[in-house]
């Protein structure tokens, strides 16, 4: 008996379903295990990439009809959902789309500190969708563009920026400053103690409490492929390895500091140093290597700013300047200083491209003309500054580094500190050249500051 | 002939001065009060030589070329069949490397420009070789340095100065011929505008409407410096227009006059366009439209004087800084069917303005860039986002109009940002008045050129630039005598990776390119010399349009391109 040739065909068609359904669920199952935060973090923001050149080249389209517009609206609306069936060549991005993977890294999130801004992304990306399918429905060009413009706009939030942690460094930021931006298999470390040899063609990824702090890299010959979103935020070189530092290195400095103290590590008298994430290296039983992570973040000058620094305090008692600050808040507003402001103002005070002097007989003459006092000068350090988060110190902080500002250019220490808020004495005093204080540069006129 | 026609002029005017010593600084006849320099034999250009400088294609008299501030003229020697055949033909390294918005001013073989510092250098218009410079070295008190040029007039160079000076020197010489302290008040207030010269008066907007102060347009006397009036962009009390501001916060009101100004000579009309109001975040201390900032005003000024005949604003209560940055264009175009007289505008919101030049109604509105979340205030104390940052949109270089295609060419740029309020908006001498941070940048930062048809306000073309775009259009109407029919133009603007770029106004279509190797934000110029034309562009660093996508960096410099085909026959 035989089966006739077509139902003979229509059975091995049916085998072959069944075979071929069992080998996808396996494959299916296989990729589940091999499921990986990281790969999907990478994976959606290819799709939101391609989902924003696809609205990008959309405005170099001159057609007069409205198609060609609309298609690229689609192929941006298919890397966020993933293809329908109804999908035309060229599929953007992967087939599952950016919202399935952020789905699966939300409900995989737990605790961890990406948890929100992978969070804020899906929101993003739903919001996103909505106003695509609006400039689908357009039907005049000015009615696309800005359905369009608030798709991109959405967009982009999402992908984010790798210089901001948090939730508003959306999928960029989190991949950079958190471990989500650690490749599985990478070799992880510390976050607060950068090391300073790294195996050739190798990565170390510094972690501290979820954030990624640094990614170390061997100083070798060659190139190094670095995660595909990570984002430098300064370098630092020790020994045969290449610190690549992340935005996150502050927040860390915080953690870092947090975990020294916890471990009852003695900081004399200066406060946590907040900025460098090696500088509380709570791990360290090295003196000497203690030692140079502290001189890293400062200038190699500080040295010799620390020999002239015993004349500093008797140049204080000059002219009838009052004394606004104690010398303890003046060392400690230096750490501030060089956390914070030193990276536009310099060093020095000297200022910089994008900064201007805030030390010295330039600056003091610029601010007599201007009759500043010193109030405003605290009015617009904690109103203003640092530039790029304003009010993101504390007021002992704010402070200190006024202080510190103050010592520079030679004004006199006490025993008063000096305000966390405004204070008469600081309207009554106005900014200019101090004459006689001992210690002083006299290129410059700026004083010196112990550590 | 004719200059010696003009030292003949210049000889009566001198009688002129001898006795009529009272004579008012208005009065348009050009007094010569100063001893002339020994080797000077130029006294221009003179006050009719500016009011007919659309006539005169040789030189390039005014930061658009004419009063009409429309950077466009007719010519016969550069086509789109030999635009490609255009070369460098001197380029000029601009000392200092800073942000690089000069536009040249060229008269009588004489090349004149500005670095960001507000050093002067003249050139050889020929050969690009340097004749004098000028190099005050200022101390500036308040703003950022930013230079965009000088203006020529009477034998003298005029520049306003970071320090909030201004100074005339010899055109010839470079000597100085007098430097004064013109604005009112040096802690708010900086020059960055090129200085306008209109008969017998030199006028001069002020750089303060970031920094607490009020913004104003005043005239001054060419040989002394002396102030003849002032318009002020923020109504006192008691002045209609005043109830727009809640409390004392028209004290600082901002409103600066940053951007050039348009001129009907007919009517001594000046059309001007005003600054944001400040602070700038923080809309909460200035309830109300805050009138007249963010504003064109139509200003008569053929009376001691100036009086208002109309203003238009353009987004009123701005709490982003998005302000009409770019020179008004006036000029003649075509809408409905009919030819209307109309001014136009730019601001860094994104839209392109066109309004009816004699009574400042809306004739259209054209969005030039990507916009969002436009009615949200930033927020205090927190984050948001809307888009165009505040360097996005049209920026003060802007478009310029084809008479031949009635259509706008119009650079600008797409950029995003994230925007902080503070509680409260603290006054302090020489620093920002913000209420707040400039916002981040939120990528990409793009930019796009269109062509807007002025009949519609739709689109002809546009490209899509990897960059956002600020060069300033430049549209040169081909007359071909053989062909007289046939009209074509081409439109040249500079781009922030570097290259200078020829496009035909009717498709769009690229015809020529040149890399000058740092970012271009400065506006064109044109001239002709030896009997060929030349093209002026400076270009170097960006300022603040240094976005991360920026790959290039090069020198400061000012590229002089000559013409390589040949010059047509007059018949």
């Amino acid at each position: 008996m035989s089966f006739p040739r077509a139902a003979r065909r229509r059975i091995i068609a049916a085998a072959l379903a069944i075979l071929a359904c069992f080998a996808l669920t396996a494959l299916a199952r296989a990729a589940e295990q091999t499921r990986n935060p990281h790969q999907e973090a990478i994976k959606a923001l290819a799709d939101i990439d391609a989902a924003i050149a696809a609205l990008s080249s959309a405005s170099s389209v001159t057609a007069t009809n409205a198609e060609p517009y609309k298609q690229q609206a689609q192929r941006a609306a298919e890397a966020l959902a993933g293809p329908g069936s109804q999908a035309t060549g060229g599929e953007p991005g992967d087939r599952a789309g950016a919202i399935a993977h952020l789905s699966w890294l939300s409900a995989h999130a737990g605790e961890s500190v990406w948890g929100p801004a992978v969070q804020g992304a899906l929101v993003n990306l739903q919001v996103a969708q909505t106003h695509l399918s609006d400039s689908a429905k357009a039907d005049a060009l000015e009615e696309f563009w800005s359905a369009t413009s608030d798709a991109l706009q959405s967009l982009l939030v999402a992908a984010g920026r790798s210089s901001e942690p948090g939730v508003l460094g959306g999928l960029r930021g989190a991949l950079s400053t958190t471990d989500l931006g650690v490749p599985p298999g990478a070799r992880v470390m510390s976050g607060c103690a950068a090391p300073d040899q790294v195996p050739a063609q190798s990565q170390l990824y510094g972690v501290i409490k979820g954030y990624l702090t640094y990614v170390a890299v061997p100083r070798e010959e060659g190139t190094t492929r670095l995660p595909e979103a990570f984002g430098v935020r300064d370098v630092a070189v020790r020994g045969n390895a290449i610190i690549l530092h992340s935005a996150a290195v502050d927040p860390s400095g915080k953690l870092c500091a947090d975990a020294q103290t916890a471990v009852a590590t003695p900081a004399p008298k200066d406060p946590p140093k907040s900025a460098d994430a090696n500088s509380g290296d709570p791990k360290s039983g090295d003196p000497n290597s203690g030692n140079a992570n502290s001189a890293d973040a400062k200038s190699a000058d500080a040295a010799s700013a620390d020999a002239n620094s015993a004349d500093f305090k008797s140049g204080s008692t000059s002219g009838d300047v009052p004394a606004l600050y104690t010398e303890q808040q003046a060392e400690q507003g230096k750490a501030v200083f060089d956390s914070n402001c030193s990276s536009c103002h310099g060093n020095h005070l000297q200022g910089g491209a994008s900064a201007p002097p805030i030390g010295g007989a330039a600056f003091l003459r610029k601010a007599k003309m201007l009759e500043w006092k010193v109030a405003d000068m605290r009015n617009m350090v904690v109103s203003a500054m640092p530039a790029n988060n304003p009010g993101s110190l504390s007021p002992e902080q704010y402070a200190d580094v006024l202080a510190y500002v103050l010592a520079v250019n030679c004004y006199p220490a006490g025993s008063k500190p000096f305000p966390t808020s405004d204070a008469p004495a600081l309207d009554q005093t106005t900014l200019h050249q101090i004459q006689g204080a001992k210690g002083e540069d006299s290129t410059n006129h700026t004083c010196p500051v112990k550590e | 002939m004719l200059r010696s026609l003009q030292m003949a002029l210049m000889a009566s005017a001198a009688v002129v001065a001898f006795t009529g010593s009272g004579l008012a600084a208005s009065d348009t006849s050009q007094p010569e009060s100063r001893q002339p320099q020994a080797s000077s034999g130029q006294s221009g250009p003179s006050s009719q030589a500016l009011v007919d400088a659309a006539k005169d294609t040789a030189n390039w008299i005014l930061p658009a070329g004419d009063y009409s501030d429309n950077r466009q003229l007719a010519e016969n020697e550069i086509s789109k069949e030999n635009v490609d055949q255009m070369k460098v033909a001197w380029t000029f390294k601009i000392p200092g490397n800073g942000p690089t918005e000069t536009s040249p001013i060229v008269w009588d073989g004489m090349v004149y420009i500005t670095s960001n510092r507000d050093d002067i250098y003249a050139l050889d218009a020929k050969t690009g070789e340097l004749k004098w410079k000028y190099n005050p070295k200022v101390e500036q008190l308040t703003g950022f340095p930013r230079n965009r040029g000088v203006a020529v007039y009477d034998g003298m160079v005029f520049i306003g100065m970071l320090n909030g000076h201004l100074a005339a020197l010899d055109a010839k010489t470079g000597k100085v011929i007098w430097d004064k302290q013109t604005v009112e008040d040096i802690k708010t207030s900086f020059y960055s505008m090129q200085p306008v010269p209109y008969k017998g008066k030199i006028l001069m907007g002020v750089s303060d409407g970031d920094w607490g102060g009020i913004g104003n347009i005043a005239a001054f006397d060419p040989k002394t410096g002396n102030r003849i009036w002032q318009w002020d962009a923020v109504p006192k009390p008691g002045e209609p227009g005043h109830d727009s501001w809640s409390g004392d916060s028209w004290k600082r009101g901002g409103g600066a006059i940053w951007s050039g100004v348009a001129i009907d000579p007919g009517t001594d009309t000046l059309y001007v366009s005003t600054g944001n109001p400040q602070p700038d975040f923080l809309g909460a201390v200035r309830e109300g439209k805050n009138l007249y900032t963010n504003s064109m005003v139509a200003l008569d000024i053929s009376t001691a004087q100036p009086k208002m005949k109309w203003y238009h604003q353009f987004i009123a209560h701005d709490t982003h800084d998005w302000d009409p940055a770019m020179p008004p264009v006036l000029f003649t175009g075509t809408v409905d069917g009919k030819q209307m007289k109309l001014a136009a505008a730019g601001d860094k919101a994104g839209n392109f303005w066109i309004l009816n030049a004699e009574n400042g109604d809306l004739v259209s509105q054209t969005p030039v860039s990507y916009q969002f979340n436009q009615d949200t205030p930033p927020k205090i104390g927190g984050t948001n986002y809307a888009c165009p940052n505040t360097n996005g949109g049209v920026e003060f270089n802007g478009a310029a109009y084809d008479p031949a295609t009635n259509a706008f060419y119009v650079p600008s740029s797409n950029q995003c940002g994230s925007w902080t309020a503070n509680k409260q908006a603290t006054f302090v001498a020489g620093q920002f008045y913000l209420g707040g941070g400039f916002p981040k940048l939120v990528g990409p930062n793009s930019g796009w050129f269109s062509a807007i048809d002025v009949a519609t306000g739709l689109f002809n073309w546009r490209h899509h630039l990897d960059l956002p775009a600020n060069g300033g259009a430049l549209v040169m109407n081909y007359q071909s005598s053989r062909r007289p029919q046939e009209k074509e133009s081409i439109v040249f603007t500079g781009l922030l990776d570097g290259h200078f770029n020829a496009y035909d106004a009717n498709s769009g279509k690229l015809l020529w390119q040149h890399d000058t190797g740092a970012s271009i934000i400065a506006a064109p110029a044109t001239f002709v010399e030896g009997g060929k034309r030349y093209v002026l562009v400076a270009s170097g660093d960006p300022g603040f349009l240094k976005v991360p996508e920026l790959k290039v960096s090069g020198p400061s410099v000012l590229t002089a391109f000559v013409s390589g085909g040949q010059k047509q026959a007059a018949q």
